[in-house]
């Protein structure tokens, strides 16, 4: 719908399709409440706190990339790429600073930083590249399949450390930035 | 005689910015931000993965 608003985009029925499963899944994941009621699956995700901050984030998310395709068109992914990840960073110390922390932490563990750095720095130029040359709503689709990427490296990860506290350790930092 | 034809290529200029993209930038990085905030503390406090049935649990078949 924001695509549509900001960018005059549209997508196929077979596009529309693919929101409609995968709204059907959120509903099949609370699935386990549908004996009070038809609508008590969709009730549930309303109701959860945390669901619910997602969903909000979700929304903001639908605004900063069709808005993010705008810039790109207007000044190309290589530009927009660097500036927005150095401006973004920029713009999150101070939120580090309210929280009592220092941003300077980043340099404690420099080489793993450096690399996850590097990572998303190629990811934001690749998402931005791929937005010149498709519809928003698909771009997203697809970037959307990251956390499934991620979950399987969660699992090749835990399988190569053998450590069963760390199971959880590589997919959670992955799957904020997906 | 051999004929060479020097090829050469120019890196991509900067493009200028526009105030159309100034406002952009300033619209998204604080909805940028807001929305990291949000789904850190969204994933930090709460178990989102309450809300997927795990398919060895019995409420999972319990319709």
């Amino acid at each position: 719908m924001t695509g549509y608003f900001f960018l005059g985009e549209t997508i196929t029925p077979f596009g529309i399709a693919g929101v409609l499963v995968l709204l059907f899944g959120i509903y099949l994941m609370n699935v386990s409440t549908f004996s009070k009621g038809l609508l008590a699956p969709i009730k549930t995700v309303l109701t959860n706190q945390g669901s619910l901050l997602v969903i909000i984030v979700a929304i903001i998310y639908t605004v900063t990339s069709t808005l993010g395709k705008k810039v790109v068109l207007l000044t190309g992914s290589a530009f927009f790429s660097f500036w927005y990840i150095l401006i973004l960073s920029i713009g999150i110390i101070p939120v580090i600073f309210f929280k009592g922390e220092s941003p300077l932490h980043v340099f404690k563990n420099f080489k793993i930083n450096f690399l996850i750095g590097t990572l998303v720095g190629l990811s934001a130029y690749t998402l931005f590249t791929a937005y010149s040359y498709a519809p928003i709503a698909y771009v997203i689709a697809v970037k959307r399949t990251s956390i499934v990427f991620s979950v399987l490296l969660d699992g090749w990860c835990s399988m190569s450390l053998r450590l069963e506290n760390a199971r959880w350790a590589p997919g959670l930092p992955l799957s904020v930035w997906c | 005689m051999a004929r060479t034809t020097l090829v050469t290529f120019q890196a991509e200029s900067p493009l200028s910015i526009s105030m159309e993209t100034i406002i952009y930038i300033l619209i998204l990085i604080p909805l940028e931000i807001l929305a990291m905030i949000l789904y850190v503390k969204a994933i930090a406090k709460y178990d989102l993965s309450l809300t997927v049935p795990s398919y060895r649990s019995p409420r999972f078949f319990s319709l």
